[in-house]
């Protein structure tokens, strides 16, 4: 078992908010900035280390316990669920889950739906709880494309501000939830780490919920 | 479909000889244990009907188990859970038996279940099962068995947990809340989700007092004399009451077995089994981050099978356990003496004994099939074998250098 309480965090923007939030906490975050190509990277002056992985990864690693914590957007929670603990809504990397389609596809009702989606699971139980029956074409990027092309009706996707979908010419046609970065740990983790585990998570709530405040 | 007969569906795994002997030992020791506490072992089929496993309060969620249509038409599952099946077998076929009854079993189980589980879809399952005890003696019992097993194997840095169903569901009764959002919150707390819970006592309106308990769940956690004295600050009904003063004597007991340094209290410790109704548990350790026993007490469970018992019980996980003793470097087969016969001089009849001679004490003892020097060297280092031996005309047992 690892010695210091160690942290994975998803790479790219939740990285960036997850590291400007731990300095603001007070900690040392220079080697966050400049990993040099370093894996495991370690706070100095605090019983931490941080990873940095794919969103999907994070929650695996933390799932098995090789992380004890991991910061990961509800997105990737909600398309994979994992049996850990989602301790706090960190309020950074918001967006939402929509559906968006070109605004003819908002009034034909159809039999059967064609979903082009990067979330297959997320799509198919939004619908299925409508009562909507219909086909999930798995994308792995530009999903916007889909409706264009005749490959899809509609697409349900992550819409920050809306701008890619205006672009093409398509709406959000409904809202499915709110996404943002969420703290997760492990089940057994924060058993018998409780005290230090508690420690950091108070500091990052803490600090999340004073910059939510400012935004 | 030429892959397919190379590999294996998903979720199932060969054990290859190493493994077979670590599961043996782990196996024989949980059940040398179990023994020694007076529990006798009995064993269901793999094969039951769907609807045994179906129907509330059993395990609700049917899309995880494996169904095959018999042929008449019936859906069977293979089982995928020990305790149901346990239940069935005693109300069934045990009634007149000499109570408190007590079962134990070892057996695969086959289910999609993430916590006990991760990818596996068939593991196994060694547990005990005691019939009839009602009072929290029962409970204390199936801890000390339990702890005991698990120490009986030399597993290390222990944590059980404890909580109970009850303290929970007089808790959710004072709320009054609709099934639906009662569940909504009951998973939030599973996850341990206070920013959800909030959210939820808000949206539900949950009076403030009730809310701050409710909101202060998910962390109340840790020894037992720390949650203990921190729920009492909060305003609770008898129910309630009732239940931690049942958690606090089985704690008890267990202290003054001597086990109670290892125990804890988790009160927002949701089960995802339905059939729980009293004090519930979970034991894992700090160097495997995953649950390795759980159990608890299902007073309700035979009342589904027309008989009217009380019953307690806990499962090891026998793969997430090896796995645990494998990290801790704390589990080891020793070796036997691997002796082989070259050769034996013409003599009718006279092997035998010398064979049964070599064998005394345990030793493995093998004939050897080969006749190149050179490939019986290299048998000889890759099997570990520590003597080469013939046997001659008069019976004797010579050594031989192979070098």
């Amino acid at each position: 078992m690892h010695g210091k309480t160690r942290l994975a965090l998803t790479k790219g923007r939740l990285e960036k908010d997850t590291v400007q939030l731990l300095e603001k906490s007070g900690l040392n975050t220079d080697i966050l900035k400049n990993p040099k190509r370093k894996l495991i990277l370690d706070i100095p002056g605090y019983p931490l280390e941080i990873i940095l992985l794919k969103g999907s990864d994070v929650a695996t690693y933390v799932e098995h316990g090789v992380a004890d914590l991991g910061v990961v957007g509800k997105d990737i929670l909600l398309e994979n669920p994992k049996p850990v603990y989602e301790v706090a809504d960190l309020g950074f990397g918001a967006c939402r889950m929509a559906v968006a389609g070109p605004p003819a596809a908002a009034e034909n009702g159809k039999k059967l739906l064609r979903v082009a989606s990067k979330y297959p699971w997320i799509a198919r139980n939004h619908f299925e709880a409508k009562g909507q029956s219909v086909e999930i074409i798995e994308q792995q990027g530009s999903v916007e494309l889909a409706p264009l092309m005749g490959l899809s009706d509609v697409i349900v996707d992550i819409v920050e501000t809306g701008n890619t979908l205006k672009a093409n010419g398509l709406i959000i046609m409904e809202e499915i939830l709110k996404i943002s970065a969420r703290l997760i740990v492990n089940k057994v983790s924060y058993k018998t780490r409780r005290v230090e585990m508690n420690a950091l998570i108070d500091m990052m709530e803490k600090q999340a919920a004073e910059k939510g405040d400012l935004g | 479909m030429e892959k397919r007969k190379m590999f294996l569906p998903q979720g199932v795994q060969d054990l290859l000889i190493d493994d077979c002997l670590l599961r043996r030992k782990i196996e024989d020791q949980l059940m040398e244990t179990f023994n020694q506490w007076g529990y006798m072992e009995i064993s269901s089929p793999t094969l039951e009907y769907y609807d045994l496993f179906t129907e509330p309060p059993m395990l609700a969620d049917g899309d995880n188990m494996f169904k095959m249509i018999d042929t008449n038409g019936k859906i069977l599952v293979m089982r995928p859970d020990c305790t149901i099946p346990m239940a069935r077998i005693v109300a069934t076929k045990m009634k007149n038996f000499v109570y408190p009854l007590k079962l134990c079993y070892v057996e695969n189980v086959y289910r999609i279940d993430r916590e006990q589980s991760d990818q596996k879809r068939e593991f196994r399952q060694a547990g005990v099962e005691l019939f009839g005890v009602s009072s929290v003696k029962g409970d204390a019992e199936i801890l000390v068995t339990a702890i005991e097993s698990l120490k009986s194997l030399g597993l290390e840095n222990l944590t059980v947990e404890l909580g109970h169903m009850n303290f929970l569901s007089a808790f959710f009764e004072s709320l009054e809340l609709e099934e639906e959002a009662k569940q909504q919150i009951l998973r939030l707390l599973e996850e341990k989700n206070i920013t959800g819970i909030q959210e939820m006592a808000e949206i539900h309106g949950i009076q403030k007092e009730k809310a701050r308990l409710l909101v202060r769940l998910p962390r109340m956690f840790g020894t037992p004399q720390e949650v203990l004295s921190e729920v009492k600050t909060y305003l609770l009904t008898e129910d309630m009451e009732e239940a931690l003063e049942e958690l606090k004597q089985t704690i008890e007991m267990v202290e003054e077995y001597g086990l109670g340094e290892c125990l804890g209290i988790d009160l927002g410790m949701v089960s995802q089994l339905e059939y729980y109704t009293g004090v519930t548990f979970k034991g894992f350790t700090k160097d495997l981050g995953a649950i390795i026993l759980s159990g608890g007490r299902y007073d309700k469970l035979l009342g589904k099978f027309g008989m009217d018992c009380t019953a307690t019980g806990f499962a090891i996980v026998v793969n997430k356990l090896t796995k645990a003793l494998k990290i801790q470097n704390n589990i080891h087969v020793p070796k036997r003496k691997h002796i082989l016969i070259l050769d034996t001089q013409y003599n009718i009849g006279a092997v035998k004994d010398a064979v049964d001679e070599l064998r005394e004490g345990g030793n493995i003892v093998e004939f050897c099939m080969l006749e190149d020097p050179d490939k019986i060297r290299e048998y000889m280092v890759r099997r570990q074998v520590d003597e080469l031996v013939r046997i001659k005309q008069d019976g004797n047992i010579e050594k031989i250098d192979m070098e």
